[in-house]
């Protein structure tokens, strides 16, 4: 489902999600929604998550995407109250978002990492569904110093390509886009001090 | 037959099936047993929100906490109830995080939502490479901390050392605020003779930032404090003074509105806190304060009690050990000195130079000591601080000029060393508490295009001075009081200070001496601190150094020195051989 209304200066906001933690010990996710000047506007967390036995044997190799996308990052895109036209994540657990939202979900590579590096820690089970070769990085030009990776169903279709590329172009001189999910990380340490 | 135990993972929004076993024989074939567990419907994590409203307010929303169901019923969701309430995260920060200045938490920030308020904005160097931030140049690393440490503080004093960009940090602090919109009304208050200078910084800094100058007839000025809408403005000490009625109350009568931030520059003026510039100050409806002075203990700690009276009012630091001190203002006050931060400045080379007064001026010296004492302790009971001083004053001056003859050693010396310097194309600034004695020394500097730039000269001319100086390479040498000349200006093109007498205070000298000494300096700035031998000079020159010590010992948190080093009654009778019977003032 693609989203019709105009990208405007106002309204070109971004989201970060991140998730912290192991499943051992719990995991806790953050959804920052920022500004075109990075500025905060929305900050939503997770209390800590464990999966329960139960769910380890279930899910088996597929319990991290589970746990990262379907579990926590929907609940906390869930509680959203501004939009944004599209969702970042450092973690390829959280790609298995997109099965759940038309928004663009958006990996961020490291500079001068391959991009099948950032997926290896997932087997084909994890993306539930969504193989590897099923996205795309985007290329490289003054979008972004960090590589990004996104849905090729999603970069092919010209008016949400459009619609990111649009976006982003707000976000370039004001924001590295990495830096969003550091504030995820010191806020989450502070929610459980 | 047996059917080995067998789960399915479902890719689906379909609850996951579990098929445990079946089993069964070849004679007959019963219906296999199946054990089918019902998931529920996913639960998900609670989720605490926190929704940044555009006053810059955090508002906290908390899912509540459902019941826990029975185990057998949790098979859908993570389990909550497996995982500690608290769960310390360890994670790392990208690499570029270490090298990222950001917005500081205040140790008053307690509440998650309010810690989060602060931990959230985005790191300084995003905020100021803004495409519509434009600025003159990138700030230092040093810089984007004292921006940070301001822009959270609603009392902050920021006394880093002269020259090291206390105005350009709070312009700039000044204009995120603005821009975020946590503020809309700031008050400036500066000494008078740096007013044009804050209105050029800002116009270079904020030039977006309308900023208005409260000044001329009382009606105009009643219009500044009480009808104006600039963001910003300046106002000087002695205006404060006269024009308390005007902020103290609305144009109606009524409450006036508060300003969201007022700036105390050089706020070593209000360190009296029974003086009327405090009082002005204090009355000043605010929210929150910022104290900006490289010399936030110029006599003694209670100079410091004063400035946090101010931007605390209620908060008492008095009678404080300075250790005691360094750790109940630590959180408040940001202090970087050159040699900490900036490792690129050239040098600040000091040359002191022990002149021998010449003959005439050495017998005109001992005959004034001679008839001063005698007059002192003729006095007895009734000698007071003002007739030392009077004697103090005397003496110094004889150390400049011989008022018999006119002859000056340190006269002599300073001919020769501003030669070399003209000669090298250079310029120097010559620092006097007197205009006596720069009209004196302006004599014999003719040939150097002496400048002067004190107290007599009209506040209309002394931006022209300065541009004459800086712009004409004939004009070598800058005659200044230290009243007039020690805060606030830009010299940095000049690489020589002369300190023909010196000042009571270390900090004045310090701040008189930086006008050179500063970011921008092209090279090694080289002082010489002029000292008579043998004379009072030299024994203020020994006070001047343990109050200098006492200073770094506030600021640095050191321990030690605890006793008040200003200069004691005692001290100043004690440059002469008098004995105290009582104390007078």
């Amino acid at each position: 489902m693609a989203e019709t209304s105009q990208l405007t200066e106002e309204n070109a906001r971004l989201g970060f999600i991140s998730v912290l933690g192991s499943v051992k010990t719990g995991l806790v996710g953050g959804l920052l929604i920022i500004d075109r000047l990075g500025h905060p506007k929305e900050f939503h967390c997770t209390v800590p998550v464990c999966p329960n036995p139960a769910q380890e044997i279930l899910y088996g190799a597929s319990l991290q995407a589970f746990l990262y996308g379907r579990q926590i990052a929907d609940a906390l895109l869930r509680k959203t109250s501004l939009d944004c036209f599209a969702i970042m994540t450092n973690s390829p657990y959280v790609l298995s978002l997109q099965t759940v939202t038309p928004k663009p979900v958006m990996m961020l590579f490291p500079s001068g990492s391959p991009i099948a590096e950032g997926f290896s820690a997932c087997d084909p089970e994890t993306l539930k569904g969504l193989r590897t070769d099923d996205w795309v990085e985007l290329p490289p030009d003054a979008l972004h110093t960090d590589r990004l990776a996104v849905l090729k169903t999603i970069w092919g279709d010209p008016d949400r390509r459009g619609r990111i590329k649009t976006g982003l172009e707000m976000y370039v001189g004001n924001v590295d886009l990495a830096e969003p999910f550091d504030r995820i990380t010191m806020a989450i340490q502070e929610s459980q001090k | 037959m047996t059917v080995p135990v067998t789960t399915f993972p479902t890719e689906s929004e379909t609850p996951p099936i579990v098929v445990h076993s079946i089993r069964g024989g070849l004679d007959h074939f019963p219906r296999p047993r199946i054990s089918s567990l019902i998931v529920r419907k996913h639960r998900r994590p609670r989720v605490r929100s926190f929704l940044f409203t555009d006053d810059s307010q955090v508002q906290r929303h908390d899912d509540p906490q459902e019941p826990l169901d029975a185990p057998e019923d949790n098979f859908g969701g993570a389990e909550e109830s497996f995982a500690p309430r608290k769960c310390p995260i360890e994670a790392d920060l990208s690499a570029e995080a270490a090298s990222r200045t950001r917005i500081r938490v205040p140790e008053d920030a307690i509440r998650l939502e309010d810690r989060l308020q602060y931990l959230l904005q985005p790191p300084i160097e995003n905020l100021i490479k803004n495409k519509q931030l434009e600025m003159p140049f990138a700030p230092f690393p040093y810089q984007k901390q004292g921006i940070a440490f301001l822009y959270s503080a609603h009392f902050a004093i920021l006394a880093d050392e002269m020259g090291l960009g206390k105005t350009m940090q709070s312009i700039m602090s000044i204009r995120l605020l603005l821009r975020r919109g946590e503020i809309s009304r700031v008050l400036l208050v500066c000494p008078k003779p740096l007013v044009s200078n804050w209105k050029r910084e800002f116009a270079l800094w904020a030039p977006e930032i309308p900023v208005e100058v409260i000044e001329g007839k009382e009606s105009r000025r009643r219009w500044y404090w009480q009808q104006s809408h600039a963001p910003v403005r300046i106002a000087n000490y002695e205006i404060l003074g006269r024009d308390r009625e005007f902020y103290e109350y609305a144009a109606d009568g009524g409450q006036p509105k508060k300003f969201d931030l007022v700036v105390l520059d050089e706020s070593q003026r209000i360190k009296n806190r029974h003086s009327a510039t405090f009082d002005a100050a204090a009355a000043i409806p605010r929210r929150r304060n910022w104290a900006l002075t490289g010399t936030p203990v110029e006599n003694s700690s209670e100079d410091l009690v004063s400035i946090f009276e101010f931007l605390a009012p209620g908060t008492s630091i008095s009678g404080l050990s300075p250790r005691a001190m360094s750790e109940a203002v630590g959180e408040h006050i940001l202090r970087r000195t050159k040699s900490q931060v900036l490792k690129d400045l050239p040098p600040k080379l000091y040359r002191d130079a022990s002149i021998d007064l010449l003959p005439e001026q050495a017998e005109s010296y001992r005959l004034a000591v001679e008839a001063g004492e005698i007059r002192l302790n003729s006095l007895g009971d009734s000698v007071t601080m003002h007739h030392a001083f009077e004697l103090i004053t005397r003496l110094k001056q004889i150390c400049n000029f011989d008022p018999a003859t006119g002859e000056s050693a340190k006269l002599e010396r300073l001919l020769a060393d501003i030669e070399e310097v003209a000669a090298s194309g250079q310029k120097a600034i010559v620092f006097s508490q007197w205009v006596e004695s720069l009209r004196r020394i302006r004599v014999a500097m003719e040939p150097f295009g002496p400048l002067e730039y004190h107290g007599q000269i009209p506040n209309g001319e002394r931006d022209a001075v300065l541009r004459q100086f800086r712009e004409d390479p004939d004009k070598h040498v800058i005659l200044m009081s230290y009243g007039a000349g020690s805060v606030g200006l830009n010299l940095q093109f000049a690489g020589y200070v002369f300190l023909f007498d010196r000042w009571w205070n270390p900090a004045i000298e310090d701040q008189a001496i930086n006008r050179a000494h500063r970011i921008g300096a092209a090279g090694p700035v080289t002082v010489s601190r002029f000292c008579t031998v043998g004379t009072i000079e030299e024994k203020i020159d020994r006070i001047l150094q343990t109050k200098r010590l006492l200073s770094e010992t506030i600021l640095s948190g050191a321990v030690g020195a605890e006793s008040k080093m200003g200069l004691s009654q005692e001290e100043i009778f004690g440059l002469f051989n008098l004995k105290i019977k009582k104390k007078k003032k």
